[in-house]
């Protein structure tokens, strides 16, 4: 009885587990074309072809990529910039750390609808600008939201994750400036040389991974796109709930091929992370 | 160059820890600040450094004033306890990064960090990576990386206080041979009496952020200024009499002593008394073999304890030893009210 305790006290986590791991299963199955239900009984690789090759699906594809990217990317980098800014500061650390939480915090949804409030040719800033006199009409403003270069998910993205990759990072940067980032000052570096030269190399573990996060959100979010993406092309996993709603059955299996592609990206990017894991750990037994 | 600091206040988190030093270090001195945790020799070192901020009061080395500049333009290095060695670079590339810094080109500032490696003893090391170096090495390392920045004034804080006893009487024995060497103005920041006294050109000895005695180690531990400093050193005890016409005595005992009238306490250190040779009776309360010898504990009024080393105890628990007292070897302490 006692060995078995411990397996039983996990067996309901095992059991959603089976579920998720089932619904997983169907879905790759799914993916390969097998829905005896709708006639199709044979495995093809021609759905994720298709991913490839059909006009739409490949825009969507690339649209998903570049956005996550884009957003990923730019995010870090001024994320991480607006960190060694705060680590900086003499005083008030602690409370622009607090402040930095509360767009972590508000849903990326809301933060979709802000924009949209904020933003849109009607919003509150082309309005403003109209009573300023300098537009005469909402189509003077630029379309920044759902225009196909995906500008208006950048900026919902950009929003949330610029705090998020700060408050990411802060722990471990903060951490190496205080220590570290200190001999090296002490040892005549001046204080931007300190920062590239030891501060900003030892952090680049958690660096990495706010990228790998920010990068697995954006590339399988589905509200920030609906709310956010133009017409044509949709992101990747609006495009696939479209299929899986499809009228015609037989659209299924794309919508199960994208879903499929989204889950071996992000278990790619799981992988990396966890590899990343193991070296911040690693530089964290060092510095001591 | 001689370092002096006259008044020097620092705050930590709003408390202050510094309430006015005053320390000069004269050149090419080694000098040990020695005192209890928490006592702010870290932080007084720190100030020098200019990574603790001073609040008040004034840091000069030679004629310039080193309170203005910023950390890394003082020349003046720490070896911090922690070491805080890079752990993304090799031994070499640590020890070659204040050359880096001030812009000596890869290959010159590697044979330097090579030929610093050598006098720490590690030749050969260069490639390693942090982790995969000894306790030992890394401390070399540390000690290598802080003189190839050339200090004008080299900090070490309780640098060889996560070593075992055997490594730590090598290194104490490499830096005094460096320091000597380099000529090279040096404070030592310690908590441990006999690495202080065995080091130092002069011992400071601080309590509660200020400065309460700074001379020689022969000095500071003969001539303590204060009961706290005769304290910190141990090993001593405290005997109540009165001094009346340059006269102390307490009971038979007397011996002259050069301090106004009055109640007094003299302590004395267990060179001071001499067993079987005097007046004053005191019992034995404990014996200890100690290996070289027998450590003999004799308890006397009001509480006087010490202990005395010598190759055969000095008599049963129980018995009383008369024993004189050298005068010339006693400190007096005016009797707290």
């Amino acid at each position: 009885m006692k060995r078995l305790a411990p397996l039983l006290l996990l067996l309901p986590f095992l059991a959603l587990m089976g579920l998720l791991l089932w619904a997983m299963g169907c879905a790759l199955v799914q993916s390969l074309g097998y829905i005896p239900a709708f006639g199709l009984t044979e495995f093809t690789l021609d759905y994720y072809k298709a991913l490839f090759t059909d006009g739409t699906l490949a825009a969507s594809l690339a649209l998903s990529l570049k956005v996550a990217f884009l957003s990923a990317a730019s995010s870090t980098v001024l994320g991480t910039a607006l960190c060694a800014a705060l680590l900086a500061l003499r005083r008030g650390r602690r409370g622009a750390l607090l402040l930095l939480r509360l767009p972590i915090l508000v849903p990326h949804t809301v933060t979709a609808l802000f924009l949209i409030v904020l933003l849109s040719q009607s919003g509150l800033v082309a309005r403003a600008l109209y009573a300023g006199g300098l537009i005469s009409g909402q189509e003077d403003f630029p379309a920044l939201l759902f225009a196909p270069g995906g500008m208006g998910m950048l900026a919902a993205y950009l929003w949330k994750e610029i705090p998020f990759v700060a408050y990411f990072v802060a722990a471990l940067m903060g951490s190496v400036r205080d220590t570290l980032g200190e001999a090296a000052r002490n040892l005549g570096a001046a204080p931007a040389r300190a920062f590239f030269h030891v501060t900003l190399p030892l952090s680049l573990p958690a660096i990495g991974s706010a990228f790998l996060i920010i990068f697995a959100y954006a590339f399988g979010s589905y509200e920030v796109p609906l709310l956010l993406g133009s017409t044509l092309p949709k992101a990747l996993p609006v495009q696939a709930y479209l299929e899986y709603t499809h009228p015609d059955l037989l659209h299924r299996p794309y919508a199960m091929a994208m879903n499929g592609f989204i889950l071996l990206v992000s278990l790619l990017l799981a992988l990396v992370y966890a590899a990343l894991l193991r070296r911040k750990l690693n530089v964290g037994r060092v510095a001591r | 160059m001689e370092l002096k600091l006259t008044g020097v206040r620092a705050a930590l988190g709003g408390k202050e820890i510094l309430h006015g030093v005053d320390l000069t270090i004269r050149d090419g001195e080694l000098l040990a600040l020695l005192g209890s945790s928490g006592c702010g020799k870290s932080t007084c070192l720190k100030t020098i450094a200019g990574i603790v901020p001073l609040s008040g009061g004034s840091i000069a080395l030679g004629e310039e004033n080193l309170a203005v500049l910023p950390p890394h333009r003082r020349g003046v290095v720490v070896v911090f306890q922690d070491l805080r060695l890079f752990p993304h670079l090799t031994a070499a590339e640590n020890v070659a990064f204040p050359l880096r810094m001030r812009g000596v080109p890869r290959q010159k500032r590697l044979e330097e960090a090579g030929q610093w490696l050598e006098r720490v003893q590690l030749a050969g090391l260069d490639k390693r990576k942090v982790g995969q170096l000894s306790g030992g090495q890394l401390q070399r390392v540390a000690l290598a990386r802080a003189l190839a920045a050339r200090p004008r004034v080299l900090l070490l804080d309780e640098p060889f206080s996560s070593l075992d006893e055997n490594l730590r009487e090598d290194m104490r024995a490499l830096v005094r041979s460096l320091q000597e060497q380099l000529h090279m103005t040096t404070v030592l920041v310690t908590h441990d009496r006999r690495e202080a006294l065995s080091m130092a050109h002069r011992v400071a000895v601080m309590f509660d952020g200020a400065i309460e005695q700074c001379s020689s180690p022969r000095e500071v531990y003969a001539a303590p200024a204060t009961r706290r400093v005769a304290d910190y050193f141990g090993g001593g005890g405290y005997l109540p009499g009165t001094v009346r016409d340059g006269v102390f005595s307490m009971g038979e005992l007397s011996f002259p002593a050069a301090v106004p009238d009055g109640a007094w306490d003299a302590f004395l250190r267990p060179g001071a008394l001499k067993p079987g040779q005097g007046p004053l009776p005191l019992t034995v309360a404990e014996v200890a073999f100690l290996g070289e010898g027998y450590q003999t504990t004799l308890a006397g009024p009001e509480g006087f304890r010490l202990a005395l080393t010598a190759p055969a105890p000095l008599g049963p628990v129980g018995q009383t030893v008369l024993t004189g007292v050298d005068g010339a070897q006693a400190v007096l302490f005016p009797r707290d009210p």
